[in-house]
């Protein structure tokens, strides 16, 4: 069904610009979907259980923040300090990780929804994002690290292939473990999962620490990719990695979701956002057109869920 | 208000007078899609009786309620006659303004308003845009409850409420707007005896002043107990409408299920050794001093005439409902559950009372299902599933257990209840546990799926197991559990032997004796 | 005998400690800062860093206890801000005129929220969070994201007391109607009742479509109510002012003790929540707290307060079971 959509995109497209489907077209693409894809997945994995992560974005911008400082702290301009990359990156990653530890423990220990408590920390790490940087652009980063975001290796970005060894591993996590079958249930229902002898608060936590390590890879790509790293970047990205999970295929109330609906999702926004390019169109229209695709996506869902 | 402006003639509950025909329905028929819910039904009710519905859930029981407030339209060719007008259908409004009303299992209260305001609710449906008059809703709710003889405090939010209490705010919003049937879909599921002795009493005291009842409910005795008339369905036809002196709960089983049940006592013989005891357990006011012992291989009975407590001991028994005090012993060794884990882990399986919402994820396969409590078992050293292993697993419990129509990919939704009953008990016996709790394990299955059940749970106790069966069905507790004991309130009042008790004593003792 | 019930309520409310909590505040900052806290500079400043947002706040409050959520009330905000705005540019204008254009924008808005609420069967924050993306994307795409300046005279602010009494003055009749509609209407009734547990109203007749239709236009009108005082605070209006916001004002309504999951909060809570969030932010720019540091000290004591609330709800829940069952062997 999503290949369908997907095909149907893509020729349109092209009608408007016969080239489109080529190498270089596809390789600018490439550029891009592993940030998004990256955040998505990072959306997606709370939706399935039944919840929701506002705080994508303020998680990714927090590492992206952090990472910089310790690059830009501790190599001059212009010259490059391999180990200390790897160090930036790893603690960039675990900030994220740190993130959705801390998202993970308010839902499930204090029960709070996780629309509030997301809400929460996105407003309190980006409250810390702007302490560290008092508003300043972090930036000018070492070549090893732009290396991340910015070149190919065999022709296919180098982001590109940490995105499909992220994604591979949640496919195999979904599909192929012991936590794959308990996303599912409990998203679908919860109280029968508990009866069953599901740790319900082992396995949200989880959920949400998972969601964190995509944030921060998907951190590392942006940061590397942008070449800076603020407050309040990205931050229209949130609403799009919601779009694209639920166009997706991944269920808002949980129970539903896989990994090839969200590469397929990924994908289509990607050739229809090229599309909007094409056409010249104003980003702000895009964002508004957007919002209906939303609105399109889940009246669809649930029209045929109604079934 | 009629249809037709007039008022209904109201009648005084003298039983030499010939009451009003309420409501008559003639060869009713309900389609949903291709289910066909209610076949030719032929019903009446009169005036200021108190009349039941029984029935297994699927008869038709909710069918018939939704067309008689009017929710719901019959098919073409239906009639209905109400208050002496023919209908074609009944339409809500004016089923509402005639005066019927009806109050669903889930009370459909608001839970975050007062007693008050819940009783009055109607007022603020009323159309204008006069203020909401507190005094007048205050008033109205007084009154109401006074002509009840119930006394609840006003201001209280319903969500801090007992159940029974709450379910007395329902009838109490029902006659707040002169309600003169009142259909009530088995208002004592979650009540103790006690709480049912104030219902029934206000029921009846609220009859005797007029007011007509229509009761619909599975459980046998409370409708002897309460009904003037019965009527009886089965898949959606009506058996019959009988006078409450001319049934017994052998006839009515018989005529809910269609065909006897063969039942058979075939008691295995249990081991000496006590692989359980319970020791003078108890928790706040849902269970006192409950103390019983089960031995390796036996299967005990749990029956509690319209009593709670039997599902929240098991529930403390399986680590998800920590008591206040007492005991529980496995094997002699006390233990301690703070979750469900442990208590797995232990050896103790619990197969709870609500098939749909606690023992199955309907939306998910079968195999998932089935699976889900010892996945973290079927594991290999990196932590994935051996996913040969899991459909292997699941093969074999749906051959060893006669899981019908069961394919490992199908969701659980696409079974029968008993299939699915059976697939949450091969859920928890993947668990190989010592110790298994069936809470209600037959509830609204079809006779042939018990049967196999209760075969199913013998051969376990032939092989060692050792079961707890919780039942309200006098039968069921009886042919199956060569020991039982009782409840009512909470507490512990007697244990029976089935082996020597005659099963009219049995009856006897579970219906009288506290 | 209703009012003893109310006067028992009050004290083991929420809203009881949250009023403690302000009073606390205005103490200590104003010990803290030398006195500073209270004069009339700060005070103004006070009231024209929030007084908007406070207003908008009681029209969300609407929305969280009808058990949804609505986070494109800035977009819309924006929007009727624009309408009016060009209104007064073009034709001059008066004060009716500018409240009314306003409200109608909001409104109009908020139905278009209403009806996908109502008809699509998905969660309120997804569908407001697309409209809200429609909406701020066509207004800023129709407009340009041109400022807005140089309006006539009579909205102009005289002098320093209009400066802070119109936008009390505002905020004050806000918060009465609202208080008013929950307390008083039957409407506001059965937005509790479609929170409490929405099957049961509709069961007992009410009509669903109507009652969200007005509460989302009310989030709608009530937040162009407040466009409008924002803008004469600044005598401008820059479109990306408002959006960006949105949390400083959900903050005050959650604060205010609401539950997310619909049925319960009041207008007076949402004023106290509205004081803990201007005072706390002012108090801050006040200890010369760098308004860095701000977002972050608010959004440790908004997680606190949850994480309090939530715990205070599981304690209340095991209580109340408790207690129901105690009651229950007694009588």
């Amino acid at each position: 069904m999503l290949f369908l959509i997907l095909a149907i995109c893509i020729v349109l497209v092209s009608l408007k610009q016969p080239n489109f489907p080529s190498f270089a077209t596809v390789q600018s693409i490439a550029y891009q979907i592993p940030e998004m894809g990256l955040l998505t997945a990072a959306m997606a994995v709370t939706m399935l259980v039944g919840g929701i992560n506002l705080s994508v974005i303020a998680s990714a911008n927090l590492s992206g923040i952090v990472m910089a400082l310790i690059m830009t702290k501790n190599i001059a301009p212009g010259t490059d300090n391999i180990p200390v990359v790897i160090l930036a990156v790893v603690v960039g990653i675990l900030i994220s990780v740190a993130v959705g530890a801390v998202n993970g423990l308010i839902i499930a220990h204090f029960k709070i929804p996780d629309m509030l408590a997301t809400l929460g920390t996105q407003l309190l790490f980006n409250g810390v994002c702007l302490a560290i940087t008092r508003g300043a652009t972090v930036s000018g980063y070492p070549d090893s690290f732009k290396f991340i975001g910015n070149s190919t290796i065999g022709g296919i970005p180098t982001a590109m292939y940490i995105f499909a060894l992220a994604l591979l591993f949640l496919a195999i996590l979904l599909k192929r473990t012991p936590y794959g079958s308990k996303v599912y249930l409990y998203g679908s229902n919860k109280v029968a999962t508990m009866f069953s002898g599901v740790n319900d608060k082992a396995l949200i936590i989880k959920t949400y620490v998972i969601s964190g390590l995509f944030v921060g890879l998907a951190a590392v790509i942006l940061t590397s990719r942008f070449n800076a790293a603020a407050q309040g970047y990205a931050s229209s990205y949130l609403m799009l990695t919601i779009l694209i999970a639920v166009l997706g295929g991944v269920n808002p109330n949980g129970g539903y979701g896989k990994v090839s609906g969200i590469i397929l999702g990924v994908l289509i926004f990607q050739v229809v956002g090229s599309g909007f390019n094409i056409l010249r169109l104003d980003s702000h229209l895009t964002t508004a057109i957007y919002g209906v695709i939303l609105l399109l996506a889940v009246t669809v869902r649930m029209l045929r869920t109604a079934k | 208000m009629l249809p037709d402006g007039k008022h209904p003639p109201c009648v005084k509950m003298v039983m030499s007078l010939m009451p009003e025909k309420l409501l008559e329905m003639v060869k009713v028929n309900k389609h949903y899609g291709g289910v066909h819910a209610l076949k030719d039904f032929d019903f009446e009710l009169f005036e200021g009786e108190i009349h039941c519905l029984v029935g297994q859930n699927g008869c038709g029981k909710s069918t018939l309620i939704k067309i008689i407030s009017g929710v719901t339209k019959s098919d073409e060719g239906s009639q209905i006659v109400m208050y002496g007008k023919t209908l074609g259908n009944i339409r809500a409004k004016h089923a509402n303004d005639a005066g019927i009303k009806v109050i669903y299992q889930d009370l459909s209260l608001f839970p975050n308003l007062t007693v008050a305001e819940n009783i009055a609710f109607s007022l603020n449906t009323e159309k204008g845009i006069k203020p909401v008059n507190w005094d007048e809703i205050y008033c109205v709710a007084k009154s109401t409850l006074e002509k009840m003889h119930v006394n609840l405090e006003l201001g209280r939010e319903v969500s801090t409420l007992s159940i029974a209490d709450r379910q007395l705010v329902a009838i109490a919003r029902a006659l707040a707007t002169n309600a003169k049937l009142i259909i009530m879909d088995e208002p004592t599921s979650s009540l103790t005896r006690k709480e049912v002795n104030v219902l029934f009493s206000i029921i009846r005291d609220l009859n005797q002043k007029g007011l007509t009842v229509m009761f619909v409910s599975h459980k046998l005795d409370e409708i002897i107990e309460i009904a003037d008339r019965i009527t009886v369905m089965r898949d959606g036809s009506k058996i019959g409408t009988f006078k409450k002196e001319d049934l017994n709960n052998a006839k009515l089983t018989e005529m809910l299920s269609g065909q006897s049940v063969a039942y058979r006592q075939d008691f295995s013989k249990a081991g000496d050794k006590v692989i359980l005891e319970v020791d003078k357990l108890s928790n706040g006011s849902q269970y006192k001093d409950v103390s019983f012992q089960l031995k390796e291989g036996e299967i005990l009975g749990v029956i509690g005439l319209l009593g709670s407590g039997r599902t929240e001991v098991a529930m403390s028994l399986f680590g998800m409902n920590k008591p206040d005090s007492g005991t529980i012993r496995v094997n002699g060794k006390q233990v301690n559950f703070k979750n469900n884990r442990e208590a797995v882990g232990t050896g103790i399986a619990y197969v709870p009372e609500d098939r749909l919402l606690q023992g199955l994820v309907i939306d998910q396969n079968v195999e998932d299902n089935l699976s889900i409590s010892i996945i973290d078992r079927i594991c290999s050293k990196i932590g994935l599933v051996k996913t040969k292993e899991k459909r292997q697993l699941t093969e074999n419990w749906i051959k060893k257990l006669n899981i019908k129509s069961a394919l490992p990919e199908i969701p659980a939704s696409a079974m029968s209840g008993g299939n699915q009953q059976k697939i949450v008990i091969s859920k928890w016996l993947a668990t190989e546990p010592k110790i298994l709790i069936l809470d209600q394990p037959t509830n609204g299955i079809d006779i042939a799926a018990k049967s196999a059940i209760y075969d199913i749970i013998r051969n376990l106790v032939k092989n060692g197991m050792s079961i707890i069966l919780i039942s309200d069905e006098i039968p069921e507790v009886y042919y199956n559990c060569p020991r039982a004991i009782l409840m009512h309130h909470g507490r512990v009042v007697k244990e029976l032997d089935c082996r020597t008790l005659s099963e009219d004593a049995f009856e006897q003792e579970v219906s009288y004796g506290q | 005998m209703a009012n003893k019930g109310l006067k028992k309520a009050f004290f083991s409310s929420s809203e009881f400690y949250l009023l403690l909590v302000d009073i606390a505040l205005v103490l200590f900052l104003t010990a803290f800062t030398g006195g500073k806290f209270i004069q009339f500079t700060n005070l103004r400043s006070l009231v024209v860093g929030y007084s908007a947002l406070g207003i908008i706040a009681a029209g969300v409050l609407v929305v969280i206890i009808s058990g949804g959520i609505d986070i494109s009330f800035m977009a819309i905000a924006t929007i009727a801000q624009y309408a009016m705005a060009q209104y007064m540019l073009r034709s001059g204008g008066n004060f009716v005129m500018i409240i009314l254009i306003a409200v109608a924008v909001g409104s109009f808005l908020g139905c278009i929220n209403a009806v996908l609420v109502y008809y699509i069967k998905a969660p309120t924050l997804i569908i407001t969070l697309a409209t809200m993306s429609i909406f701020d994307g066509i207004l800023l795409w129709a407009t340009k994201g041109v400022k807005l300046f140089g309006f006539p005279d009579w909205f102009a602010t005289k002098t320093a007391a209009s400066i802070v009494l119109v936008p009390i003055g505002f905020l004050v009749v806000v918060f009465l109607i609202t208080w008013y509609i929950l307390r008083f209407s039957k409407m506001g009734r059965k937005i509790y009742a479609i929170g409490g547990n929405i099957e049961a109203a509709r069961r007992m007749g009410v009509n669903i479509l109507k009652v969200q239709l007005f509460i989302y236009a009310y989030v709608g009108a009530i937040a162009a109510i407040g466009a409008i005082v924002q803008c004469y605070l600044i005598q401008q209006v820059a479109l990306n002012d408002m959006v960006g916001n949105e949390m400083d004002v959900i903050a005050m309504v959650v604060l205010g003790g609401v539950a997310l999951s619909g049925g319960k909060g009041n207008a007076s809570g949402t004023v106290l929540g509205m004081l803990l969030v201007a005072i706390l932010s002012n108090g801050l720019t006040l200890m010369k707290v760098s308004s860095y540091y701000q977002d972050l000290v608010i959004g440790t004591v908004i997680l606190v307060s949850f994480c309090l609330t939530g715990w205070k709800m599981q304690q209340n829940s095991k209580k109340a079971s408790m207690r129901g069952k105690l009651e229950d062997e007694q009588s």
